[in-house]
């Protein structure tokens, strides 16, 4: 049984669909990523798989559960925003994580805080964006989850900081863990890719891994999307 | 913090080639302890996954070898060693020769102009 | 879990509220020392007037910023950005509500405390600070004592139901609204005041005569209506706790099968 198992998912609002027809089975040990234009349905993927949305058809299944508290428990988000009260500080922050997540490791968030420099006391309304955006990933990392769904991690950040998240992603590898990213800073990522799911208008339109669009179509992920995208 | 990998060259055999020279200049002395998998991964900036590929083929090639409770070592066999210089030659040679042979230059000047760059060049 | 969500809702819906209630309660006692000194000035109570008008903005204020409060946190933590936190919990939706209306149905309590206490403040230091009328509870015999205490028991719950059903209106109401494409705090507007309207029609027609008459008994003697004050009460609450677990189960449908984070 897969890690995470996706049928045929679909999901319409209204008349128009955002994603259809999608399936995909993943097991522990990979690292995906979820590669497409803006609209082309990775954030809907992935809030299906969170549980964010409810599926118009077809199913998710977690280690074989339909999305719910148990598999959030089990699930780590990082969304494409800031989402966590501003007005707590990154100590607060922290204690929140503990609260919630059973699987939440502390120390090691306040390891890589201190890392990036990032100052307990201060309240998330105070800080820069880069910073924000820092302080929620290192949240979501120091989490020992089965599913990691990162909505563009490296969007904001500066190469240093991007090469540190590269290097958490890579350390944090575990054999029974999928790592879902979605991006569209294809060049900088690929390297850490196993596999790469296009989508297109809410279809999936190739999926395979990274290492064989280098051998078999002599390219890199990111100019093969260039191809494949071309406006 | 990233090795600079070639684009359109998967990823696995690029991390092969450096690591076998690495081997070969004695970067990596014989018999030396290498590091996990996860720490050369995290070097090279590369998924754990197409690291441990490159290295199991490092395996098969006889160049490094797995103590199970230990981890990987280089290997201490000096006759796969030269033999690595011997097939290392040979590669960067043939692409010598070919970008050469391309601009149009016979294979006696190249290796004319070979040995006076090395006279030049001591 | 709740206990765990209501440890951080409380003190986020309070971060808003608490200043003001100090306000109310400062505004009280200024009111109070006006009235008792009988300043006229000109035969116009100016200083009396003034801090009348500032202790209503205050209490007006309250009034709003409970209502703003409510609906902030609910939008914005449950359909807002902050869903794409709250709603990744291992927690479930109906939790999530519970968290919501009982929060908001302790503050609404609270503001009331607070509101009670200020009025009592005001008529209070406006009066000389004579407490001769709240001795009488505690002269007049044990079992008259219990009675009354029982009765602001029972109308601290029904104010704690009200409370909830004012959120559990308020939700109901937002996400219906939240269904509509475009303009949806518009809706949801529209919907809260469907609401109320429906609820005022069914207390209208079907309630009026049987409240009435307790109301009467309520007014003409406390003492020997002690039982129909209590059956009043605990019909009010009764008939407030069922819209709230009609309004609860609406909310609780519409945001587990038709929620849309944008």
């Amino acid at each position: 049984m897969a890690l995470l198992e996706i049928s045929k998912l679909s999901k319409s609002y209204g008349g128009s669909f955002s994603l259809e027809d999608v399936s995909l089975s993943l097991e522990g040990g990979q690292i995906i990523g979820l590669l497409g234009p803006n609209g082309s349905g990775k954030t809907t993927l992935i809030k299906l798989i969170n549980g964010l949305l409810t599926p118009t058809a077809g199913a998710v299944l977690i280690d074989g559960m339909e999305p719910g508290p148990e598999t959030k428990a089990k699930v780590a988000y990082l969304p494409d925003r800031i989402a966590l009260p501003d007005y707590m500080t990154t100590a607060e922050l922290m204690n929140l994580y503990q609260d919630f997540f059973a699987d939440f490791d502390r120390a090691k968030a306040e390891t890589m805080a201190d890392d990036l420099g990032i100052d307990r006391k201060q309240q998330l309304k105070n800080m820069s964006k880069g910073t924000k955006e820092k302080l929620q990933l290192i949240l979501v990392m120091s989490r020992q989850a089965s599913v990691y769904l990162l909505d563009e991690p490296i969007g904001g950040v500066d190469p240093a900081t991007r090469d540190y998240i590269l290097r958490t992603i890579i350390s944090n590898y575990n054999e029974s863990a999928v790592v879902i990213i979605s991006t569209h800073l294809i060049a900088d990522i690929e390297s850490v890719l196993d596999d790469i799911v296009f989508l297109r208008d809410g279809r999936m339109v190739m999926h395979d891994t990274a290492e064989n669009i280098r051998e078999n179509l002599g390219k890199s992920v990111d100019e093969l999307f260039r191809e494949v995208f071309k406006c | 913090m990233e090795w600079n990998f070639k684009s359109g060259v998967p990823i696995y055999s690029q991390i092969i080639d450096e690591l076998t020279m690495r081997i070969a200049s004695r970067a990596y002395a014989p018999g030396e302890k290498l590091p996990s998998v996860r720490d050369l991964a995290m070097d090279a900036g590369v998924n754990p996954n197409t690291m441990q590929r490159a290295l199991a083929e490092l395996e098969r090639r006889g160049l490094v070898y797995t103590e199970r409770t230990s981890g990987r070592f280089v290997t201490k066999d000096e006759t796969i060693l030269q033999g690595l210089n011997g097939a290392l030659a040979g590669r960067y040679i043939e692409e010598l020769v070919d970008r050469l042979e391309k601009i149009g230059m016979e294979r006696s000047e190249i290796a004319a102009a070979i040995a006076d760059w090395l006279a030049r060049n001591n | 879990m709740l206990k765990k969500l209501m440890k951080y809702e409380m003190p986020a819906a309070g971060r808003k509220l608490l200043p003001l209630y100090g306000a109310l309660l400062a505004a009280a006692v200024m009111l109070g020392i006006m009235l008792r000194s009988g300043d006229y000035l000109d035969g116009i109570p100016f200083m009396m007037v003034i801090f009348a008008m500032l202790y209503s903005c205050v209490a007006t204020a309250v009034v709003v910023m409970t209502f703003v409060v409510i609906i902030q946190r609910f939008n914005q933590g449950l359909l807002g950005d902050g869903g794409y936190f709250n709603l990744a919990l291992p927690v479930r939706m109906d939790t999530h509500l519970w968290n919501k209306t009982l929060t908001a149905g302790i503050w609404t309590l609270f503001a009331g405390f607070v509101g009670v206490l200020s009025a009592l403040i005001v008529a209070g230091i406006a009066g000389g600070l004579d407490l001769s009328p709240l001795l009488e509870i505690f002269t007049n015999g044990f079992k008259f004592f219990i009675e009354v205490f029982v009765i602001f028991l029972e109308m601290l719950i029904v104010l704690f139901a009200a409370g909830c059903k004012l959120a559990l209106q308020i939700y109901t109401a937002i996400t219906i609204g939240h269904q509509a494409k475009h303009r949806k705090g518009l809706c949801s507007f529209g919907a809260y005041c469907g609401i109320v309207f429906f609820e005022g029609i069914i207390g209208t027609v079907a309630l009026n005569t049987g409240i009435q008459h307790y109301f009467m008994e309520f007014l003409r003697n406390i003492r020997e209506g002690f039982w129909q004050v209590s059956v009043a009460m605990i019909t009010i609450f009764a008939i407030t706790a069922a819209f709230c677990a009609l309004y609860f189960l609406i909310t609780e449908k519409q945001l587990n099968t038709r929620l849309n984070l944008q």
